[in-house]
């Protein structure tokens, strides 16, 4: 497991195995987000040479893409990011004669990620997760009771997270996420585009702002792993992976990962084709390798975030399969919500309203 | 140290010599003082007086310990024994700033972030109590009188080395010290400048009636200006006198032989002859004549004859009159304008250096090389030494 | 055509520099600079290209009127570019401050030891250099963290009795930064004193400063050109520095690397992103040259000396 995902500099992680015909594929994927032990089995089957570097936030990877000659062939945005990189050309539609395994995919997911790449015609989903709430069990439960409950009263009622201001509390650095999460709170439609509403939300963030720790979107795992904060508004599958560092270094700390009862975003990895990529075959190559059940049902039994392979259920851990926290029931998969992407004047307007939450100006 | 002939003694000193006054109370008194550095002895059990008033210079070759003496006394250093006693006290556990001496440093040290005026005004600043216009008129008569009143307001920087020498004086005299220490200060200095800063120099000490110690390695310089030479060598005091004792009556071979030039003979005294001593050499089969100062016998301890250039004449003609008359070859001839010196081999390796004033234009100079010739000096001239 | 040659051969020490700054600074600022003045788009590149090769003069005037002042104007309508502004010359003087309060003494002790002992000493300042500072950052949040090093030294020898929070902290940042660029006020500090005659200071006492007062008045003006270069050394790297803040520092510190990498991030807004880099050129460009003026007039005064 990765100790250190540095934010905006990658690490790189490369898998060498060397081949007669020297093919080669580039990949760009969020931190904590594979069993690396697969990259080595792709180079092994596929005779890819395999270049595997990391990033933390979709801000980052746009910013990549945007500015051209990113040099990778697979990347893995968020849907919502997804659909306006579409719009401006970034990407290009996958070729579905190489993508055999694609007979697998989960009609479910297909369908909510159609809504940003209509007809799943440029990427394939590769996880999805929610953005809920980490809790440090024993820490949260000292300060509010054993039944803290499961609202998103833990992060956005000041009465509560003011008490756990001395246990420390991160939040996502990432203002598409955090104030739909807030709007959602007061009541308003979390995918609201109005200005006011979005203002709404960044004054709810800036009450509880006195009580938050850190706004980051990486460092939370160790930090709950090793009972440095109590509380993290993050990403699933992260939260997960904490759970599962404690328990390994069975240091006493207990983390549980919370899907707000009010309901939370529900979020899609897609994996996508630059337009400029140099090795397109092997792109469709790694990406219809990551489609095996299989393999994608590793990877989900390592990092703890659901797939969109329908196939590679029964392949999964119980304990991964039927968590709700994971795989969320029918019932809760009705309160979750999905996010569409902003325009550019709406997307300032979210910026500036994080910096005055984050910064206070 | 090697021990002087006792016969041949010191004309008598006249006018200023207060070191010859036996009730008189030295102003800085060395006290058997060793300095150490690590295994290295660089001053080796010195005592020294200076009296008020005097011109003194430290003489010797660099790495001889001169310099760590003065600063010694400056309280840069720290004598590793010994103790120096300036005005009755010892100093030796006294801060430099608080000692009532100045130094003018061999590279000036002039401030260079500071004027002329400034760096001269540096140390009455630190006197404390003077008022500021008091300061300014003393900083004012200061560079009067080292002439630079007109550069006051220019940085170091922008002055000649001449005028940075004149800076520094005047910055080591503004606090009026007891004692002056003067480290090499003419020595970036070219020669004509040189010569006449050292007679500005006697005179400023004169009027202002200082004490002055002087640390040097040209000899010249020192039997100008001083008063009384300290000669050193290896960190011991080889002879303590005035330019003329010391030059005139060398007690070493060393001092004979740095200050001025000289040649040097091995000597064996054999007996009498009516008032002098003679003396068997190597120069010739006739033996050399001595005379002491009062025709008293030369001991048989002197195993060395020291006879300077200019005290010997040397001739086509053999002279006549003097007992010291030798024949010889001249083997070299230095010539510099003024003067020439002879180098007369009189026998196989014993050589005999002779000065002539060129009265007469080179032209007309009768003796060159390979020219059989006559040296000759009055018994008097020469110094006898133990070693 | 041979003096020609020779005409440039002569040249080329004045040149080399030139053609230096030509390359490595003029160019990506006039790049910069072009972007600025250019309308925002979202797609690829992320910015209307403003400026093609130019046919004529009508053609130049057309393709300036193409430019626009919108980033410039966004800079202006808001107070935030401001505040970032000020707060990261708030933090990069105290920075500068601290590190000139620190690195002074260390420098002024090198150059007071032994002279067989400075080449070690020397090599002690810059051996951390050898690794990236980003490790040793990284090796400053395990220090400072809840139930990290210091803490736990802190707890053991019962100077405290609860975990202090110094991570995520203004503080944090400060020890992040000055720790970061202390060499950067040690080394020219202590060539600066290490090139100044012991006999400056001998003289001072000598004319009656005590140790104190030869060291305000002689030993600090002297070193004042080594201070300089420390400080802007220090304050330039320290006033654009993002990656520090960001590790170490809670997500409240305003800088203007920070913002700007907002910007370009958040927003994929290049023009102000630019317009903000170019600002921070003209902010920085002032002492800069004042630097530079000090550092000339340096060099003239030891040549005078020399």
């Amino acid at each position: 497991m990765k100790k250190f995902a540095l934010v905006a500099v990658s690490a790189l992680a490369t898998v060498a195995v060397s081949t007669a015909h020297a093919q080669e594929v580039r990949v760009y994927n969020w931190s904590d987000y594979i069993d690396e032990s697969l990259l080595e089995k792709f180079t092994e089957e596929t005779g890819i040479k395999i270049t595997y570097d990391l990033f933390d936030s979709n801000e980052v990877l746009e910013a990549k893409l945007l500015a051209g000659g990113s040099g990778y062939d697979v990347v893995v945005p968020s849907a919502s990011f997804l659909a306006r990189q579409i719009q401006a050309g970034v990407f290009q539609q996958l070729d579905q004669s190489q993508l055999p395994n694609n007979v697998h995919l989960w009609d479910t997911i297909k369908k909510a990620t159609a809504s940003s790449d209509p007809g799943n015609a440029y990427s394939v989903n590769y996880m999805w997760g929610t953005t809920g709430i980490g809790v440090n069990v024993d820490m949260v439960a000292e300060r509010l009771g054993d039944d803290y409950g499961s609202s998103w009263d833990l992060v956005f009622d000041v009465d509560k997270i003011s008490k756990l201001a001395d246990c420390g509390v991160h939040i996502l650095d990432a203002p598409t996420e955090v104030i739909p999460a807030a709007m959602n709170y007061l009541g308003l439609d979390p995918t609201s585009q109005e200005p006011d509403d979005i203002a709404a939300g960044g004054e709810l963030l800036e009450s509880i702002r006195p009580y938050v720790t850190k706004f980051h979107s990486s460092e939370y795992i160790d930090a709950l792993a090793n009972g440095e904060i109590c509380l993290a508004l993050g990403w699933s599958g992260d939260v997960f992976i904490a759970l599962y560092e404690a328990d390994d270094a069975d240091n006493g700390v207990t983390i549980e990962y919370v899907v707000p009862d009010e309901g939370a975003l529900m979020w899609f990895d897609q994996m996508a084709v630059p337009s400029d990529a140099e090795n397109v075959a092997e792109a469709h190559a790694f990406i219809n390798f990551m489609m095996d059940p299989q393999n994608i049902a590793d990877a989900t039994n390592y990092v703890y975030y659901a797939n969109g392979n329908l196939t590679s259920q029964p392949l999964l851990e119980e304990d991964v399969i039927g968590d709700p926290a994971i795989y969320p029931p029918e019932e809760t998969q009705e309160s979750l919500y999905v996010l569409a992407p902003y325009p550019p004047r709406i997307q300032r307007v979210v910026t500036r309203t994080w910096t005055r939450v984050v910064t206070g100006s | 140290m090697t021990q002087q002939d006792t016969l041949i003694s010191p004309a008598p000193t006249t006018g200023f010599s207060p070191w010859a006054e036996p009730d008189r109370e030295p102003l800085v008194q060395f006290r058997n003082v060793t300095k150490r550095f690590g295994s290295f002895v660089a001053v080796d059990n010195v005592s020294l007086n200076i009296y008020q008033r005097e011109f003194f210079a430290l003489l010797g070759p660099s790495g001889c310990g001169k310099t760590t003496l003065m600063r010694m006394l400056a309280g840069f250093e720290t004598p590793t024994s010994g103790e120096i006693i300036v005005d009755g006290k010892n100093i030796v556990d006294v801060a430099p700033d608080k000692r009532p001496i100045n130094m003018m440093f061999q590279s000036y040290a002039l401030f260079p972030h500071m004027s002329v005026e400034q760096n001269v005004a540096f140390g009455l600043h630190r006197a404390g109590g003077a008022a500021k216009s008091e300061i300014a008129d003393r900083t004012q008569r200061m560079l009067k009188l080292v002439q630079l009143d007109a550069f006051a307001k220019r940085k170091p920087g922008q002055l000649s080395g001449g005028q940075k020498q004149r800076v520094a004086l005047a910055r080591a005299l503004a606090r009026s010290p007891k004692i002056l220490l003067l480290d090499e200060p003419l020595a970036a200095l070219d020669k004509k400048l040189r010569e006449q800063t050292q007679f500005e120099l006697m005179n400023i000490q004169e009027e202002l009636g200082l004490t002055f110690l002087i640390v040097t390695h040209d000899q010249q310089e020192a039997m100008t200006v001083s008063s009384r030479i300290g000669v050193m060598r290896a960190g011991q005091l080889q002879q303590i006198g005035t330019p003329g004792e010391v030059y005139e009556y060398p007690q070493t071979g060393f001092v004979a032989d740095f200050i001025g030039d000289t040649s040097l003979f091995d000597i064996e005294v054999q007996g009498r002859e009516g008032d002098y001593t003679l003396a068997k050499w190597k120069g010739a089969d006739s033996p050399v004549y001595l005379r002491s100062v009062d025709d008293s016998p030369v001991s048989e301890a002197a195993k060395v004859f020291s006879v300077r250039p200019e005290k010997v004449t040397v001739s086509r003609e053999k002279p006549t009159g003097e007992p010291n008359v030798f024949a010889g070859k001249v083997v070299d001839i230095a010539y510099s304008g003024s003067q020439s010196v002879y180098h007369v081999e009189l026998a196989p390796g014993v050589v005999i250096k002779a000065l002539d004033t060129n009265r007469l234009r080179l032209v007309s100079s009768t003796i060159t090389w390979n020219d059989q010739v006559w040296v000759s000096w009055r018994a008097r001239s020469g110094v006898v030494l133990g070693s | 055509m041979m003096s020609a040659v020779r005409g440039l051969t002569r040249r080329l020490p004045i040149l080399i520099p030139f053609f230096w700054l030509l390359v490595f600074f003029l160019t990506p600022f006039f790049i910069v600079l072009q972007i600025s003045f250019a309308e925002f788009q979202y797609g690829q590149p992320p910015y209307v290209p403003n400026f093609r090769k130019v046919e004529g003069v009508g053609d130049f005037f057309n393709q300036l009127q193409m430019m626009t002042l919108y980033s410039y104007e966004i800079l202006l309508s808001d107070n935030l570019y401001w505040k970032a502004f000020l707060s990261s010359l708030r933090i990069a003087a105290v920075a500068t401050f601290f590190a000139l309060l620190i690195g002074y003494p260390l420098a002024y002790a090198m150059s007071r030891a032994p002279r067989s002992w400075q080449p070690i000493l020397l090599m002690a300042v810059i051996l951390p250099f050898w690794t990236s500072y980003l490790i040793r950052i990284y090796a400053w949040k395990a220090i400072l963290q809840k139930n990290g090093f210091l803490n736990n030294v802190l707890m053991e020898l019962s100077v405290i009795t609860e975990p202090l929070t110094l991570l995520s902290t203004p503080f944090a940042v400060y020890l992040g930064i000055i720790y970061t660029y202390l060499p950067f006020m040690v080394l020219p500090v202590y060539s600066s004193l290490e090139k100044i005659d012991p006999s400056y200071n001998e003289a001072a006492r000598d004319l009656g400063a005590s140790g104190l007062t030869a060291f305000w008045r002689v030993t600090v003006p002297l070193s004042l050109p080594g201070v300089i270069a420390g400080c802007f050394l220090v304050f330039i790297p320290a006033m654009g520095e993002w990656v520090i803040p960001d590790l170490l520092g809670g997500s409240g510190t305003l800088m203007i690397g920070k913002q700007l990498a907002t910007e370009l991030f958040n927003n994929n807004d290049w023009p102000v992103a630019a317009a903000v880099a170019v600002c921070m050129i003209m902010v920085l460009i002032v002492p800069i040259v004042i630097f530079q003026r000090a550092q000339e007039s340096d060099q003239r005064r030891r040549q005078e000396e020399g």
